[in-house]
């Protein structure tokens, strides 16, 4: 299910909270347990089972670990069938179809491509559990004997589908022991208003445009056309996904849960590496523990130090879909940490701060080019290259156009759209609205919970109208 | 810190306690009323049915269950357990936002938005102050180059037939001063005068000039695709020669305004409704109207009318349709003009409101749709019988139009 659709807000959402608030504090994991496990087969009615086996493997894993804990041998099997079985699924799923073309593609094979569908959230929840088995290895965790605690952990349906990639560390307190305040309540409800609004009214808004630029033909864009489009999509994804990190969050509040933070402005960064500070916190400190750290992260002298900063990117790149663009889009941004690791971090702090920004802002902009301008189904290396270059060249006038009538139309009618998404993801509004909870009279204070149900209304408006379509008598 | 606390004494509730009540009052209302307030079975303003509660178990199996197997097997699995487009779960969210309270509202609201977010185009209609102009983007030349072709192949085939093509410009053109170039939308005056060079044997009627000197009138619907009566009058006035009559002035008509809260297919797209309702204009000859009898066969059977307005219309939604009923096959129309002159005329609805007109000066006209018709037209009519043959439609819907090859099917 996701939580932009009616049947999560007006079915889904009211009945689970209801059962969730009335049912004695002990009951309360087993409504999670349920709500979560509906939540995931309404999206993925088949692979569900796959999820359920593979959070009985890891909590066994889990008591095993922990029954054995003066027995390293069976430590160890136990965590390594706990990671081979979570990382055979996401390889099973996600990376078999990519790798058996790639072959075929090379050596002239005929593998059948078995063409399994990608089951939602994969990425994330084997995430999850493996940091759990991990952690537990290295008795960083205390063990979950509750198998209801352990599955409600895992089937929690804020973050589910989509994270913020919630580590068990992060909730082991809370997952036996919450206590729900008002305040959390209405907090965690502005908090999902907030990302609902940021995703319905602003990501679907200005992917529209985005998805218009894709469609043209690169080889005749203008230059500005070119910016429009990547620009439009540097927003989207933004909004897109931390307006999800937000509704997961606001909902995990309401819940009586605290998630971590999934993004703080990157998009204000002054260097690549602050970025990947700033965006999609959660991954980032997942790969720093599970890989960059026990790799020797820093500690082994430079050269090491950058063929980890290398091997952390890439497969970093890789996580995001099985794909040569995925991949060359993390060695991208794992160079550019490699060169501000080397020198450009201190030339970066030098110069005006304008300056910092931009060369960031640009990069990265670059890198999303590398991430979505490439059309789906793209196996061959070089022909991602080709649409790559060929956007890429668009953007520095490889038309011979700088402005055409297209660029001028988009400008027109996406122009205020683009001053909302530039406003919504600077820290300007965040600074005003903590100016005005600090200084402003107590009834100024009523204004957030009524601005942010207009915002939830209108995101009703465009959830539930998606289906208008009076095109059926238009032509007769 | 001890003032802030007393001062928020005065108020009923806290913040955060409104932001609860507030959720739960949305979060409750919409979907209790949704499923309480009796449902509609239609949507007249997109012309379809809505969709209806989705059904996990196949009631007539389960009827004829016999043991628990068959009770088991009258679940209708493959639509809970295969997600695609038509599971239960895409049909429940499909039902909701069909049926949802206040629908009309929400997409009134949505395109409010959509306005002052600075868009000019809503679902593929352009708004002016007071004027909603379907927009013409793009066609398909191969297609064109069919229907052109087709014609031409007609025109040789029947060379004792007189036939004529006129391609109507839409609202889109006569407003094109008011829309911006940047916009992109084509021009249907070029569309119109390359498709006419392609014309042999056939006589191209340019209503485009004749419309565009009376600019200022009120030629096009403001809340319509189609054009008004007086749009259809110029039209006709611009065929007279070609068809071979002579127009009568538009002071020989009593001009009958049948209804005046008209809002069609281009207010249905947007549900704007700052702009101004649409009159039904007819018009009846001063010195008396033609005797006429139409035959509408809608495909399998045959209703005959005494008049060219279908009445019943103007109490429903598609008012237009009252001009010769909604679209139909083939619509026959006999006259007591008694110079035996016979039209045959292949049509979109634009024809509708013309129609009135042109039976003032035959005998006999008849209206065929070839988007109704997939096959050899002389299976209905006798079509070496016509002296004339008047091709007629609108520029965008003669742009996408794939059915009119089909007149070659004619033996």
């Amino acid at each position: 299910m996701v939580f932009s659709s009616l049947t999560f807000l007006f079915a889904f959402l009211p009945i689970t909270l209801i059962l969730y608030y009335l049912v004695p504090d002990k009951a309360k994991n087993v409504i999670i347990l349920i709500s979560g496990l509906i939540f995931y087969a309404w999206g993925e009615p088949i692979y569900v089972l796959v999820m359920i086996a593979s959070t009985a493997i890891d909590y066994t894993a889990g008591r095993l670990i922990h029954k054995y804990d003066d027995n390293p041998k069976i430590r160890l099997v136990c965590l390594i069938v706990s990671l081979v079985m979570n990382l055979g699924l996401l390889g099973t799923f996600k990376y078999l179809g990519f790798i058996i073309e790639s072959l075929n593609a090379w050596l002239g094979l005929a593998i059948p491509n078995p063409n399994l569908p990608l089951p939602i959230g994969i990425s994330f929840f084997t995430f999850q559990s493996m940091s759990y088995t991990i952690d537990l290895y290295r008795r960083q965790i205390k063990v979950q004997k509750n198998p209801v605690s352990f599955i409600a952990f895992v089937t929690l349906f804020p973050q589910i589908v989509a994270g913020p990639i919630v580590r068990y560390e992060d909730i082991q307190n809370e997952i036996d022991h919450r206590t729900i305040t008002e305040k959390m309540v209405g907090d965690g409800i502005s908090r999902f208003i907030v990302g609902l609004g940021k995703k319905v009214l602003i990501a679907n808004n200005i992917g529209l445009l985005w998805t218009e630029v894709k469609a043209l033909e690169y080889g005749e864009l203008s230059a500005v056309t070119a910016w429009i489009g990547i620009l439009a999509f540097t927003f989207q994804i933004y909004f897109d996904f931390s307006g999800y990190s937000d509704m997961a969050i606001g909902l995990g509040k309401m819940m009586g849960f605290t998630f971590p933070e999934n993004f703080n402005y990157p998009y204000m960064s002054h260097s690549v590496s602050e970025f990947w500070r700033r965006w999609h916190i959660t991954l980032g400190n997942w790969f720093k523990s599970y890989i960059y750290f026990p790799l020797g992260g820093s500690r082994k002298g430079l050269p090491r130090t950058i063929i980890n900063l290398l091997v952390v990117w890439t497969v970093t790149g890789i996580w995001h879909g099985a794909s040569w663009n995925f991949m060359m889009w993390g060695a991208y941004f794992g160079v550019l940490i490699v060169i501000e690791r080397l020198f450009l971090g201190k030339v970066l702090e030098k110069i005006p701060a304008f300056f910092s920004w931009l060369y960031t802002f640009v990069m990265v902009v670059f890198g999303w080019v590398l991430f979505d301008a490439v059309a789906p189904g793209t196996v061959g290396f070089g022909s991602m290259f080709s649409q790559v270059g060929t956007y890429i060249a668009a953007m520095f006038g490889g038309n011979g156009v700088f402005i055409d009538n297209t660029a001028i139309n988009y400008i027109v009618n996406y122009g205020l759209i683009f001053a909302v998404c530039i406003f919504g993801s600077s820290d300007v509004l965040k600074n005003i609205t903590e100016f005005i909870r600090k200084k402003a009279p107590v009834w100024v204070q009523y204004g957030f919970p009524l601005v942010n149900a207009v915002i939830m209304l209108a995101s009703v408006a465009y959830i539930s109208t998606s289906n208008y379509n009076p095109f059926l008598y238009f032509n007769f | 810190m001890d003032n802030m606390d007393k001062e928020k004494k005065k108020f009923f509730m806290t913040p955060a306690k409104l932001m609860i009540a507030l959720f739960t009052v949305i979060c409750l209302v919409i979907p209790i009323a949704t499923a309480v307030l009796p449902k509609q079975e239609r949507s007249e303003n997109e012309n379809r049915t809505l969709a209806k509660f989705p059904q996990i178990i196949n009631q007539t199996k389960l009827d004829k269950a016999e043991n628990f197997a068959d009770v088991i097997g009258a679940v209708r699995w493959e639509d809970i357990t295969v997600r695609d487009e038509d599971s239960y779960m895409d049909k429940l969210e499909t039902y909701f936002s069909d049926h949802i309270i206040g629908r009309d509202e929400w997409v009134r609201t949505r395109n409010t938005i959509e306005m002052l977010a600075g868009k000019k185009e809503i679902n593929e209609v352009y708004t002016l102050k007071n004027q909603m102009i379907q927009v013409f983007k793009d066609y398909d030349k191969e297609t064109v180059n069919a229907s052109l072709n087709a014609m031409n192949r007609f025109a040789e085939t029947h060379p004792d037939m007189q036939c004529s093509l006129m391609i109507a410009p839409t609202a889109q053109e006569l407003f094109s001063s008011e829309i911006p170039t940047y916009a992109g939308y084509l021009s249907e005056k070029t569309f119109i005068d390359e498709c006419y060079k392609k014309m042999q044997g056939v006589t191209t009627i340019d209503c485009l000039s004749y419309l565009s000197g009376h600019q200022s009138d009120y030629i096009f619907y403001r809340t319509d695709h189609h054009w008004t009566s007086l749009g259809a009058y110029y039209a006709y006035c611009a065929a007279a020669k070609a068809l071979g009559y002579s127009s009568y002035g538009v002071s020989s008509f009593n001009i009958e305004t049948a209804n005046s809260c008209f809002r069609g297919t281009l207010y249905s797209k947007t549900l704007d409704n700052s702009i101004t309702p649409d009159s039904i204009d007819y018009y009846h000859l001063a010195s008396g109207e033609p005797t006429v009898k139409m035959t509408v066969f809608d495909g399998t059977k045959e209703t005959v009318y005494d008049s060219l307005y279908v009445r019943s219309f103007l109490d429903v939604k598609d008012k237009y349709s009252s001009f010769t009923g909604s679209n139909a096959p083939i619509v026959t129309i006999e006259t007591d003009v008694d110079n035996g002159k016979s039209l045959l005329l292949v049509k979109d609805s634009y024809a509708h409101s013309l129609v009135p007109f042109l039976s003032k000066h035959f005998s006999k006209i008849t209206m065929v749709d070839m988007r109704y018709i997939n096959t050899d037209l002389s299976k209905f009519i006798d079509v070496d019988s016509y002296q004339q043959t008047l091709f007629m439609f609108n520029a965008i819907s003669f742009s996408s139009d794939i059915h009119l090859k089909k007149i070659l099917l004619t033996k």
